[in-house]
């Protein structure tokens, strides 16, 4: 569905409709101040643009849970909570961000109970909890039940729930139009508007607003073994990134450690909270090794650690589909599970196992391997929503850009996020952006905008800049085809094939584990190889309709600006820290990087200090 | 990742039904509730779309594939190293996003989760001798066919694709679901609670979640796990074959709502539904069970909210 034109000026524009961009559009249109406007007969204008049809966005994917303390199982408290995902984050949290995290959580989940989801339930009929990685009761003392879950395929619901809503709340989508540009002002102060590309038509619109929020989601194609969809290439971060704005800690991608071998397709946490154990070669069960106590359920990047371990010293295993393979896989053993349970509580994690393995795993074991996951960091922004730059040694905000979701950074996840809590960082301070979208709905009204014409239209510009690049493009393609039929050696580029290609680049320099020669190593192939045939590439069909071609060019574009700028900030980081795994620099050094990175696109990086607030920074260990 | 035919790796032949749109200068975006109805809908608007006119062909690719290869797996390959113009929907790759619902050798299903070993056909089986499609698809695999593997050339075998059936093809395998989606909206998908509040022991205001036991969760929990993929309604032959009906994505909607215990609209749900072009439009052919990817019992549901409709 596509808005039947686009008006001359919005209140708010999404960009992004997962978790994030449609707990924004309800926060706002819930607010008391939307709610204002409307009484006055003034209905604000807001459009969700999303490069998807809004119920294919990743969140659906998600499996395990959503955390909060709500304490309907076993005894919980929101400060345990609070403390697990510092801890967790291994002391880069923001504590005022992650405070809000586990004090709001319950609010946030109940809120999603009463817009529809359906919540797996408790004897007595609350919403039920389960274990999960990382989160435990009494500041670290043992597991507790902290996950609410609906089967396993909580994202799922929350997802059409939210979508629900929207249809209630008669929220205007533009499907599958893809954003290629961020405008603001020349001072980088403030929002313009975007402009964005239908892919149904191949027209490109200048949308013009005095609000814009980014929530397009992470970037796990930037590695070749991903749990991500094919969509999530980093789109709102490389936004941010070429309109000069920062990103905070990009240096810090998750691995989960439960890829389903080499398709890199997620098994959920909960097979392990349900009892899975993770064994290598030898049939040992490591993790007790590394992390007593906690031993499967330790946090992700521990877990993934492990497993590298294990595999370098010659303790992995093959695919069983490769068996002539790297031996770079753990078996994940499940046979120790009630199958009637695992098929109750389990149903996706079996259904993918039998899919995609033929395996079954009431039987059989289970090749794993950590798989991209997470994008801990992103575009910086305040605990409102509010996208930053770091200057001077102040957060300087762009009035009228919001982010939230995976593609922002509020850091409540730190070096290393806990599961459980992504959802509901994307959920919270999703609805936050939004109710702060809200309380600047009535300055808009107050200040016109029509009049000046002798100023410099940046939107329109832009889309203009951006028509003549399409139309090269397409016409590039006319010529290629009439070429193709006598000349073989064209120079001509692949978008899809070039992708892969990044992937296995980054995933060889950072993947897991990395050091300042794997970092270089990278750079140099994506300066000398990649980034010159990712200018060079062109469509090779110049029909402008669903050419995906086209936008392919252009996320493989925005990934190599993401990957060069994730490079910058691991080479920058001189020591090991959650997910970050320097070889060359094993250990945490508080004294030096106790400090979000703060990346531009020219690879200049700033440091911001930590917010340390109720909790010093201790060693962490599972 | 290489699409080159290695000499110790078997080949899949993929025939794709393709179709490139003409530009057009204004494009009609009346959504009609089947790209050939005859009569107009309150469901489905009333103005008659027009089919996008642009060039149709039907092209092949052979690659090399596993068995165990998923066809998207096989359309990745092509647009990975042989054409990356050809055009479709896909975006988890698992199942669960919903977005590359097309006709498999006919049959409406899933690309990710379709196989090669599974959907693959021996060249002459793909039409009998008049020409007429073979009808039966994957469970019908033990009749005189030579299963795949064991063709000399290292061939699995061929898999015919096309956009899915019963909505306007937008561009190759890509078809405009937006009138299914419209005609879900339209039925007013969304939890109608009471809304109220419960109170703490001193009276005083508790948010707090609607209570709902496990067994009325079990009344309605396999139909919210519809992903809106549209294979239901690729199947159903009224549907897909252009009457005017609501269509199976929409009463699966309408009837988790029906049975959510939270919900307070479930009269008004049915009244709506009670309509010519609603429940009384379904046949009961329920073909719309067979590829659901969600595992819903999508006939044997309809069944049951129609009894659950006219019991009232």
């Amino acid at each position: 569905m596509s808005p039947k034109h686009v008006e001359a000026m919005y209140d708010v524009v999404i960009v992004g409709a997962g978790a994030a961009g449609l707990s924004a559009a309800l926060g706002m249109v819930h607010s008391p101040e939307f709610a204002e406007r409307r009484a006055l007969g003034e209905e604000p204008s807001v459009l969700v643009i999303s490069k998807l049809q809004p119920l294919r966005s990743h969140t659906g994917s998600a499996e395990g849970g959503i955390a909060a303390s709500l304490g309907n199982v076993e005894h919980d408290d929101w400060h345990w909570h609070y403390y697990d995902t510092v801890k967790g984050g291994d002391w880069l949290v923001d504590q005022d961000a992650a405070r809000l995290l586990a004090q709001e959580a319950p609010a946030a989940v109940i809120n999603l109970e009463r817009m529809g989801v359906a919540f797996s339930r408790t004897e007595d009929g609350h919403i039920a909890q389960r274990r999960f990685g990382g989160h435990t009761a009494d500041f670290g003392q043992q597991p507790v039940k902290r996950a609410a879950y609906a089967a396993d395929r909580i994202g799922h619901q929350i997802l059409h729930a939210l979508w629900q809503q929207c249809v209630a709340a008669g929220i205007a989508f533009a499907e599958e139009w893809y954003v290629t540009d961020l405008v603001l002002d020349e001072a980088r102060t403030k929002v313009e508007g975007v402009v964005a590309f239908d892919t149904h038509t191949g027209a490109v619109h200048a949308v013009h607003a005095r609000n814009v929020m980014l929530a397009t989601g992470g970037a796990g194609r930037l590695f070749h073994t991903t749990s991500n969809s094919w969509d999530l290439t980093g789109d709102g971060m490389a936004l941010a990134l070429n309109a000069g704005l920062q990103l905070e800690d990009v240096e810090f991608m998750q691995f989960h450690p439960t890829g389903l071998a080499h398709t890199g397709i997620l098994l959920s946490e909960a097979a392990r909270a349900e009892g899975g154990v993770l064994r290598n070669a030898e049939g040992e069960a490591f993790m007790q090794r590394y992390a007593p106590g906690h031993a499967d359920l330790a946090a992700r990047d521990v877990v993934s650690r492990a497993i590298r371990s294990e595999t370098d010293a010659g303790r992995g295993v093959a695919d069983p589909k490769d068996p002539a393979g790297r031996r770079d896989c753990v078996w994940l053993d499940m046979r120790g599970i009630d199958a009637d349970h695992m098929n109750e509580v389990l149903p996706e994690v079996v259904a993918t196992i039998r899919k995609y393995a033929n395996l079954d795993p009431a039987v059989d074991l289970i090749p794993v391997k950590p798989t991209a996951h997470y994008t801990m960091g992103g575009i910086p922004v305040t605990v409102d929503g509010e996208v930053y730059r770091w200057a001077d040694g102040r957060r300087a905000t762009v009035e009228g850009l919001f982010a939230a979701g995976e593609c922002s950074c509020v850091s409540v996840h730190g070096a290393n996020r806990l599961g459980g809590n992504s959802l509901l960082d994307a959920c919270l301070f999703g609805t936050r952006a939004g109710r702060s979208m809200a309380a600047r709905l009535e300055g808009a009204a107050a200040a016109p905008d029509a009049g000046d014409e002798t100023v410099q239209d940046r939107v329109d510009d832009a889309a203009a800049a951006r028509r003549t690049q399409v139309a090269d493009l397409l016409a590039a393609a006319k010529v290629g085809a009439d070429a193709d039929a006598d000349d073989e050696d064209t120079a001509d580029g692949n978008p899809y094939q070039l992708m892969a290609e990044l992937g296995a680049v980054m995933e060889s320099a950072l993947a897991v584990h990395c050091s300042e020669d794997t970092i270089a190593a990278a750079r140099e192939d994506i300066a000398e190889r990649i980034a010159p045939q990712a200018a060079s590439l062109h469509p090779h069909s110049d029909t402008p309709a669903f050419n995906q071609e086209l936008t392919a060019i252009w996320e493989v574009r925005h990934l190599i600006d993401l990957g060069s700028a994730m490079l910058e900030a691991s080479d920058a980081r001189h020591e090991s820290r959650g997910s970050l795994y320097r070889m060359d620099f094993p250990a945490r050094d508080d004294g030096r990087f106790l400090a979000h990175s703060m990346t531009d696109a020219e690879g200049g990086i700033g440091w911001q200090p930590v917010h340390i607030e109720d909790m010093p920074p201790q060693a962490r260990s599972y | 990742m290489s699409g080159g035919l290695e000499n110790d790796m078997t080949t899949v032949t993929l025939r794709v039904h393709r179709f490139t749109p003409r530009a057009e200068r204004e494009r009609d975006r009346a959504r009609a509730g089947s790209p050939f109805a005859r009569k107009s809908s309150p469901f489905g608007g009333d103005s008659a779309r027009r089919r996008p006119r642009g060039k149709q062909w039907v092209q092949e690719y052979t690659i090399a594939a596993r068995p165990e290869d998923t066809v998207l797996d096989c359309l990745l390959t092509i647009k990975r190293t042989v054409d990356p113009t050809l055009a479709f929907r896909y975006s988890c790759g698992h199942g669960m996003c919903g977005s590359d619902a097309v006709a498999i050798n006919g049959a409406p299903t899933l690309l990710c989760t379709a196989t090669v070993a599974d959907w693959a056909k021996p060249e002459a089986s793909a039409t009998d001798e008049e020409g007429f499609r073979r009808t039966g698809g994957v469970d019908d695999a033990d009749d005189t066919d030579a299963p795949s593997g064991d063709v000399p050339d290292g061939s699995l075998g061929v898999i015919e694709l096309a956009a899915l059936p019963g909505f306007p093809v937008q561009r190759d395998l890509i078809a405009d679901i937006d009138p299914m989606l419209e005609q879900i909206r339209k039925l007013k998908p969304y939890l109608q609670a009471d809304g109220v509040l419960a109170t703490t022991d001193e009276g005083k205001v508790d948010v707090f979640e609607y209570l709902q036991h496990p067994d009325q969760l079990a009344r309605y929990e396999l139909l919210s796990n519809c992903i809106a993929c549209g294979v239901c309604e690729g199947s159903c032959p009224v549907f897909a074959g252009g009457e005017a009906f609501i269509g199976p994505a929409a009463l699966i909607t309408a009837s988790r709502f029906i049975n959510d215990s939270r919900d307070t609209q479930a009269a008004e749900r049915m009244d709506a539904i009670d309509t010519a072009d609603g429940i009384a439009a379904c046949q009961s052919v329920r073909a719309c069970t067979r590829e659901c990817p969600r595992g819903i019992d999508v006939g044997e549901e309809i069944w049951q909210l129609i009894a659950q409709v006219k019991e009232r």
